[in-house]
């Protein structure tokens, strides 16, 4: 095996690093070429799990953008992290096709003093952000359709940077344990108190 | 022109003639109006009006019937899709929401299958009455399942398909079901007999409830148009909710 100088280790060593950012420059015509996702068995729940808790967190930053007690500068991010929230919904929906999720069947409901600190909006943005970690962990891990696996698994990677940042604006450590995967019965639960029917007051 | 005096026969004449077109400028509400309705509108539309001519089944059933000439005036269906097909193939009007709903498992009073929650179908054995794929409780009961990734128990549980909602409270109610799935107003309808379990929020499918003005020949239209905005009256949702259905915002 030839032997690799200090020089041409450091050559090699940038030339990775330019190679690696090089391959995500292009991102758009790489999305572009990614397979559509075409759900199967087990799938169309964990889209429309993440369908409808999506839709809860485009509420919870549409309320944490108006929140005096946040930053000018969070704000701006909350409200841009919104816009990519009603992106993902609308890629969701694609996949799920005439299971689509459509604006009006559900509403968030928050409890009322939700956003009346920055602590208390914090720690609902991160419980909501949470379940979809969990559950898009689990649908990485089982969805039945490749396709749809890379997608939960693109979602999966955004929603975790998301709450690494809700947690650091939170002043909490980093965390240092494996998020663990959730079954739509544990998770939904949990979204359970946070959706509503619309025009049914009983729900 | 001197009038002439009317004699007695011919002020009968006249009175009948009075009567008869006092008749034919009766109010549309008058005429004999044929109501086609979704099974699970039986209790309310009979509360909000007596007088129609009433056919409930299921909405899918209904839609066949009138796309073969049925008389039918008006027709509510539990979902959109009958009425919007109704209405492409210019068969009725554009189709107006006018009541929601949402999804229950109910047991029999006495819950003999022992069950907790709808998970606890997933270790099968059970008798389930579930309402045929075409009609409209089928197909939400079917979209709810998949959502909760539940699809599996209609093969681990032994099932009846049911042709409308009433068939299904009327064999869980006996006790020939363990379980069945339906809207939360029929439960209420049969609730001394039944047990109601609530399905999670997030995985219900939007249960909407829509009636156009069917178009044929010879239709009761003026009629059928009374009937409908004696739903959107007032007092027709004060009934609907009654009932425990959902309202739409008032348009």
């Amino acid at each position: 095996m030839a032997d690799i100088s200090r020089g041409h280790f450091l050559r090699l060593g940038v030339a990775g690093v330019v190679g690696t950012v090089g391959a995500g420059l292009p991102a758009g015509s790489a999305a572009a070429a990614l397979p559509a996702p075409v759900p199967q068995g087990d799938d169309v729940g964990f889209l429309s799990f993440g369908a409808v808790a999506e839709t809860a967190s485009a509420a919870w930053y549409r309320n944490a953008a108006s929140t005096a007690a946040l930053s000018a500068t969070d704000r701006r991010r909350f409200a841009q992290s919104r816009a990519a929230k009603n992106a993902h919904i609308a890629k969701i929906n694609t996949a799920l096709g005439a299971d689509a999720i459509q604006p009006g069947d559900f509403d968030a409901t928050f409890p009322g003093d939700a956003f009346a600190s920055k602590a208390s909006a914090l720690a609902l943005g991160q419980r909501i952000e949470s379940l979809l970690v969990g559950v898009y962990l689990n649908g990485a891990a089982f969805a039945a359709n490749d396709a749809t696996r890379l997608l939960l698994g693109r979602l999966l990677a955004f929603d975790a940077q998301q709450l690494a940042w809700l947690r650091g604006l939170g002043g909490a450590r980093a965390a240092t344990g494996l998020p663990i995967p959730l079954s739509l019965e544990q998770a939904g639960t949990t979204l359970d108190t946070l959706v509503t029917t619309p025009n049914f007051p009983t729900s | 022109m001197p009038s002439r005096p009317l004699t007695r026969s011919r002020r009968v004449r006249v009175a009948l003639l009075v009567v008869a077109a006092a008749a034919l400028a009766a109010p549309a509400g008058a005429q004999a109006v044929t109501v086609y309705g979704a099974a699970s509108l039986t209790a309310a539309f009979s509360q909000i009006d007596r007088s129609p001519t009433y056919n409930f089944a299921g909405s899918n059933q209904l839609q066949l019937q009138i796309e073969r000439g049925a008389p039918a005036d008006l027709f509510a269906s539990a979902s959109p899709a009958e009425p919007a097909a109704l209405f492409r193939e210019g068969r009725c009007t554009r189709p107006v929401t006018f009541a929601t709903n949402i999804l229950v498992m109910v047991t029999p009073g006495s819950n003999p299958g022992d069950l907790r929650s709808v998970y606890g179908l997933r270790a099968g054995g059970k008798r389930l009455a579930v309402g045929t794929a075409g009609v409209p409780i089928g197909g939400y009961t079917r979209r709810l399942l998949r959502r909760m990734q539940l699809t599996s128990i209609l093969d681990r549980n032994a099932v009846s398909l049911e042709p409308n909602v009433n068939s299904i409270i009327a064999k869980v109610g006996l006790g020939s079901a363990d379980a069945g799935f339906s809207y939360y107003t029929d439960y209420l309808a049969a609730k001394s007999r039944l047990r109601v379990f609530r399905l999670p929020t997030w995985a219900q499918p939007p249960v909407r409830y829509q009636m156009c003005v069917v178009k044929r020949p010879g239709a009761h239209t003026a009629a059928a148009n009374a009937f409908m905005r004696k739903v959107l009256a007032p007092n027709g949702r004060r009934v609907l909710k009654r009932f425990g259905f959902g309202l739409t915002p008032r348009g």
